[in-house]
């Protein structure tokens, strides 16, 4: 069983090494994100596997969102989701009023323009989690000011 | 829901989803790398990058003062270890000069569920990059890297009378010529003469 602290580094050398990987290949400005956000998805993908073995059915759509709000956000970021909010229609918010990636970072604006990457990795684990469990998505973080962060989730309907 | 919050083990969770991320992240650099030294490379500068960081986190835990010399280096690897992996490796081998030891390991959280492709990836490859990183920054230079597994395994016997049994010395002396040349590149009737020849030379067996 490992540490968390090793979990928290990884996190961050991961991000270091797409930022270093997508340099490379262009030259914008723009950072590409895809690939953290990418490996976020395929860990969210077999986490949710071995997460839901001994887990009842879950009733519908609303119930899966529950579940990653409480169970699946206090193991791996330590606290519940504070706000979830939904239309009802497929488009869920969920609000981290201290997101464990931003903690310690600031505590207002500074390095926001930073933030989207600290956010990508969790982006894809959400993402690929639903998509185990047979819900199409697409995930996206906002962060106003620093360490809380909204998480929209868009159910793709077919 | 406080009927299902028990059920999940966030210090298992969290372990497993660090295997899981490194798994993908492995996976990921195999996609866009081509070669395995250069992955190799890569993971085993990531590791450094860790190291560098978690030395911090080792010496606020512990607050173990500085090591004298590399036996006690050796042990506090070992703790550190046994800290943020859970693990216990060996420290076996040393040279006759102090200066270098082995850590032998069964198996690594971090290559749980994992099957290898044969292709000269070291998928462990962080770990030394860590120790060199870590101890980097204790002012120790140190080279760190993967030596082969052993061709057979021979068991721990705690008696000296199993070490003098004729198949324990027949293991023993293969897997030290398997150290010395490259098994797939000689024909039996050289190896059979390079048995030999380690065997009479070399008082232990």
């Amino acid at each position: 069983m490992a540490d968390d602290i090793l979990f928290d580094l990884l996190h961050s050398e991961i991000i270091n090494y797409s930022l270093e990987q997508s340099k490379d290949n262009n030259e914008k400005k723009e950072v590409d994100l895809s690939v953290v956000e990418y490996i976020g998805f395929s860990a969210g993908y077999k986490i949710m596997e071995r997460l839901t073995r001994e887990w009842p059915r879950f009733k519908d759509e609303l119930d899966t969102m529950k579940f990653i709000c409480t169970d699946f956000w206090t193991c791996i970021y330590k606290k519940q989701i504070d706000n979830l909010r939904t239309n009802h229609q497929g488009v869920y918010v969920l609000q981290d009023n201290a997101f464990r990636f931003l903690t310690n970072f600031s505590n207002g604006h500074q390095y926001l323009e930073y933030a989207p990457r600290y956010v990508a990795y969790t982006c894809g684990l959400i993402r690929g989690g639903l998509a185990n469990l047979c819900i199409n998505s697409v995930v996206t973080a906002e962060v106003q000011s620093m360490p809380s962060c909204k998480f929209h989730i868009h159910v793709q309907r077919t | 829901m406080s009927r299902q919050t028990s059920r999940l083990d966030a210090k298992k969770v969290n372990s497993e989803l660090l295997t899981l991320t490194y798994g993908a992240l492995v996976s990921q650099m195999l996609k866009e790398i081509d070669s395995s030294e250069d992955v190799n490379k890569q993971l085993e500068r990531i590791g450094y990058n860790m190291g560098v960081r978690l030395v911090e986190d080792f010496l606020a835990r512990t607050t173990s003062g500085r090591c004298l010399e590399m036996r006690e280096t050796a042990d506090k690897i070992q703790q550190a270890f046994r800290l943020y992996l859970n693990m216990q490796p060996t420290v076996t081998s040393w040279s006759s000069s102090g200066d270098e030891f082995s850590l032998v390991w069964d198996q690594c959280p971090l290559s749980e569920w994992v099957e290898m492709p044969s292709n000269g990836l070291k998928y462990c490859a962080i770990i030394p990059g860590a120790i060199r990183g870590a101890l980097q920054m204790v002012q120790l230079d140190v080279q760190c890297w993967f030596v082969q597994p052993p061709l057979l395994w021979v068991c721990r016997a705690r008696t000296n009378l199993l070490h003098n049994a004729p198949i324990m010395r027949a293991l023993r002396a293969l897997n030290a010529v398997s150290n010395d040349i490259d098994l797939f590149n000689c024909s039996l009737n050289e190896f059979a003469l390079a048995a030999y020849c380690k065997i009479s030379y070399s008082g232990t067996y």
